[in-house]
């Protein structure tokens, strides 16, 4: 797993639509992905990352269409699966710019078993989930965020499940960069992206995306009237306060509510790992056999 | 003081000393007792001096702690099984020899050694007394105790005895020691050393008599000792792997446990997974970014991990992955051997989904099966899967040397030049193979999917490309099958009885027929190494040589002869020994076998020849379903 000689990362000039893929997206009129989706463009082409160096990795679920529309890499892959394919792909190619996308089912729920550990060993993924609070391609079921009481084709008389709260979820398990953002306000999506592909690490960004066909058009408004920017002065390096913002009862915050530079990301701990390893004597692997030579 | 205390001196006198350059050991007792170590010990020394060797470690449902066995088989021939019954059985404890009576059955006059202090009289141990075994009753821990001051050494008291009564490696077990205790220091290994020779000189002094086992061998260069799971590691390594996830489950974990000592020293990658989903999502994750990756587990975790297996097959990802199989359904028995995962191998998932399934059929064979199954892997993008068995992969086994070089590894087209202008990810050619780019090569950018898609890799839910990419992928078995034809004769070809057999049933297949042929019996054994898929022309060509066939497996179903079923014509009388997992099928049930089914009478003098030392009673064939043309005879 020798580093790839890759041509110079040095490109002047990459625009957003160099990202775009030769498929149209099929989602419906007024969906929150597509501000995702563009907002992600930008976010490649102002960092100037080539589109080879990407892989975009997704789950299943309308969210998890995105990779189709790009000109990246891409695995559209199964159900709640994105997370640990993606720990693959980035530990066996650490260069690659590897960018998990899904939905809030396809995340926390099918695929929630991953997130602590994803958290914990602070591997450099970006996941950004596109948070609608609803399962959107079955047609309208119930999600893991879908507000209580809400009417579901499963819920006939109101939802009877807690929703999660994502940003607390993912602090309560130290992932070491942890935002939320807006399908409305696609300058600071594309600001909160960047700043998550550019943290080395673990980084967990929600984005409220709504879906207009499935929880209404008064989706947007709901969620703008429920948005809060940071407090003057917030200091995201502190959980407490990441914590308590998080809990807020009233109000969602918007921006990065917490990072930590400090964890050591993964694959660091990797390469240490194989410094050690080495350390220890390493035969030819034609004499490797001869260690079984009692 | 006297020690042999059964049976009284005038039997004694009747016994012909059995001299044999093949012994088999068994030690049984619990937690605490040394009897795994003892049989690691015992192994290696018969390795560094040579010697062919099987270990074998039986342990409780508790996996540590409780109740463990483990027999030596050893000697100057290659030793194909366990060995039924054993020449020696050394008992710490006779509760606990009562859990695993059924393994450690006993020769004719075979010797028992059991502790001074165990309450039992001699005539009270729960032995067949017709075998007319020489008992004797040792002082393992008083000498631990008095002499060594440590009676945790009671096991090397014990093996000092062994060696000294039964001519067993001294040299090999004086530095077989020393290579156990490097890492405790000088002291420990003083200790152990002289605990050793505590026992041989007991032995020297005590017992006088005529023992009924005299073994010889002669030394050899020392040879390799390695399990099944390591031989899989280490060929897996050799073929290019350099990243593994895996999660926990026995009989399976040492493949991850060595590749994580292996990996990191040549610039891999080892994950232990937050479980078996995760696991083969990363190997899938690290195959997609261009690296060989591979995950092992047993069957529980294998049936967690059949959606995204399907997801590589439709996705052409090549993956690795090693099923060491155990006893199931669910926990089943997990320390115990089973060939009931075979469906789940060939047929798992859902949807068509063409996969190559190999069974290697001992350890030295699992360091070959992991190159091909990277071979194949890689060169087809295709899933494979390497079907062992708790038998074959934590049995520790002899033999004189592995070539690194002996198994060219076919490599993944990568592509290039003109192939990277409007790249075509999942072209449709004659083999089914197309070039797969990976991140970071400029122009290969594509989308991979599990969704159906065309030859770009978008996504389609049209049928006739749906039909195109299931016949590509389908190709592939063809040409896989055509490129590793993997099946192994053993005997003479042309017999007119066959047995078939696959994995770990090979060990008896290979034995019976040996020592049949011996007889002059016409018999030669089939193993194949390639399941799935099934190397069809091959078998029915041999079929046609042959007036009678054995099926035998390990399932109580009967999953390979269903399989075979559906694939080939088998010979007109078929007889098939199907049986549930737990305990591994015998050299004596096959010998049996071959006797009930081959057309010739067996004589008493060809039996004598069979089993010259009257091991075996062949005179109960098992139970077999019988086939004649096809349609289930009643017998």
């Amino acid at each position: 797993m020798d580093a790839l000689d890759t041509e110079s990362a040095e490109i002047p000039d990459i625009k957003p639509k160099d990202y775009k893929g030769s498929l149209k997206p099929i989602w419906c009129s007024g969906c929150g992905d597509y501000a995702v989706l563009n907002a992600m463009m930008q976010a490649f082409a102002e960092l100037k990352i080539p589109t080879h160096d990407i892989a975009v990795i997704t789950g299943i679920g309308c969210s998890s269409r995105l990779p189709g529309y790009l000109s990246v890499y891409g695995f559209n892959s199964l159900h709640g699966r994105a997370i640990p394919i993606a720990t693959g792909t980035k530990l066996a190619r650490p260069e690659t710019t590897v960018v998990v996308a899904g939905g809030d089912g396809d995340g926390f729920s099918i695929g929630g078993g991953h997130l602590s550990h994803a958290a914990r060993r602070n591997v450099d993924l970006t996941y950004i989930v596109m948070d609608n609070r609803i399962y959107g391609l079955t047609k309208g079921q119930m999600s893991p965020t879908t507000p209580l009481d809400s009417y579901t084709s499963t819920t006939q008389y109101g939802s009877y499940d807690p929703p999660v709260n994502m940003v607390r979820f993912m602090l309560a398990y130290e992932a070491s960069f942890v935002a939320r953002a807006f399908s409305g306000d696609i300058k600071h999506l594309v600001s909160i992206i960047k700043q998550g592909i550019q943290h080395k690490g673990f980084s967990f960004i929600q984005i409220l995306s709504p879906c207009v066909t499935y929880r209404g058009k008064g989706e947007y408004d709901t969620i703008r009237s429920l948005s809060a920017e940071l407090p003057e002065n917030y200091d995201p390096t502190d959980m407490n306060e990441a914590f308590r913002l998080a809990s807020d009862p009233e109000k969602l915050h918007m921006g990065v509510i917490y990072r930590n530079e400090k964890l050591v990301p993964y694959e660091e701990r990797i390469l240490e790992h194989r410094k050690v390893a080495k350390a220890a004597g390493v035969a030819k692997m034609e004499n490797l056999i001869d260690d079984f030579r009692p | 003081m006297g020690v042999i205390v059964a049976p009284d001196k005038r039997k004694v006198e009747q016994w012909e000393t059995r001299t044999t350059n093949q012994i088999t050991v068994g030690i049984v007792g619990s937690g605490g007792d040394g009897v795994i170590a003892s049989g690691e010990i015992l192994s290696s020394a018969a390795a560094r001096e040579g010697l062919y060797c099987i270990l074998t470690k039986s342990v409780g449902p508790t996996i540590r702690g409780g109740e463990s066995s483990c027999r030596v088989r050893m000697g100057n021939n290659r030793v194909h099984s366990q060995g039924d019954k054993l020449d020696v059985l050394v008992c710490f404890s006779w509760k606990d020899f009562l859990l695993f009576r059924k393994e450690l059955l006993l020769k004719e006059n075979a010797v028992v050694l059991y502790p001074e202090t165990d309450k039992l009289k001699p005539d009270e141990l729960p032995i067949d007394k017709d075998l007319n075994p020489l008992i004797l009753k040792v002082p393992f821990a008083r000498l631990a105790k008095e002499e060594i001051g440590n009676v945790l050494t009671k096991n090397i008291v014990m093996l000092g005895v062994l060696a000294e009564l039964f001519d067993l490696p001294k040299e090999g077990l004086d530095s077989a020691i020393r290579h156990r205790f490097e890492r405790k220091g000088e002291e420990i290994i003083d200790l152990n050393l002289k605990a050793l020779l505590a026992g041989k000189s007991w032995a020297e002094e005590s017992v006088k008599e005529k023992l009924p086992v005299n073994f010889f061998y002669t030394t050899a260069p020392p040879k390799l000792l390695i399990t099944g799971n390591e031989a899989i590691a280490i060929g897996a390594l050799n073929a290019g792997c350099r990243f593994m996830a895996g999660y926990p489950i026995t009989p399976a974990t040492e493949v991850m446990e060595l590749m994580a000592k292996y990996l990191p020293k040549y610039g891999g990658t080892l994950v232990q997974a937050e479980d078996e989903i995760a696991a083969i999502a990363m190997t899938v994750g690290a195959s997609y970014a261009g690296v060989p990756s591979m995950t092992a587990s047993s069957g529980p975790g294998i049936s967690l991990m059949q959606e995204m297996l399907g997801a590589a097959v439709i996705a052409e990802i090549p993956i690795v992955l090693v099923n060491v199989q155990r006893v199931g359904p669910a926990t089943g028995i997990p320390t115990k051997s089973e060939q009931a995962d075979l469906f789940q191998a060939i047929y798992g998932s859902h949807g068509d989904n063409p996969k190559v399934v190999l069974a290697p059929c001992d350890v030295e064979d699992c360091y070959d099966i992991a190159h091909h199954a990277f071979s194949i892997a890689e060169s087809f993008q295709i899933p494979v899967m390497i079907l062992s068995d708790q038998f074959i992969g934590q049995r520790k086994a002899s033999f004189p040397q592995l070539d690194p070089n002996r198994n060219p590894v076919a490599k993944r087209r990568v592509p290039e030049g003109e192939e990277l202008i409007e790249y075509t990810r999942y072209k449709l050619t004659i083999t089914g193979r197309s070039p797969m780019s990976y991140p970071g090569i400029k122009g290969g950018e594509y989308l991979a999917g599990g969704i159906s898609h065309t030859e770009e890799g978008f996504p389609s839910s049209a049928h006739d490309i749906n039909e195109l990419m299931n016949d590509k992928r389908h190709r592939k078995l063809d040409h896989v099958l055509e490129r590793y034809p993997l099946y192994r004769y053993y005997g003479i070809k042309g017999a007119s009885l066959g047995l078939l057999g696959w994995g770990s049933t090979k060990g008896v297949i290979r034995e019976a027929v040996h020592l049949c042929s011996r007889a002059g019996i016409d018999v030669v054994g089939m193993v194949p190494r390639i399941l799935c898929p099934l190397p069809n022309d091959e078998l029915e060509d041999w079929f046609s040589t042959l007036s009678s066939l054995v099926v035998l497996e390990m399932s109580y179903a009967g999953q390979f002869m269903m399989h075979l079923k559906s694939q080939v014509n088998l010979p007109d009388t078929t007889a098939h020994y199907a049986r549930s997992g737990g305990a591994l099928i015998m050299l004596e049930d096959v010998l049996n076998l071959i006797i009930e089914h081959t057309e010739e009478t067996i004589t008493a003098d060809q039996k004598e020849i069979i089993d010259p030392e009257g091991i075996f009673n062949l005179n109960k064939p098992p139970k077999v379903q019988m086939y004649v043309k096809g349609h289930v005879c009643e017998t």
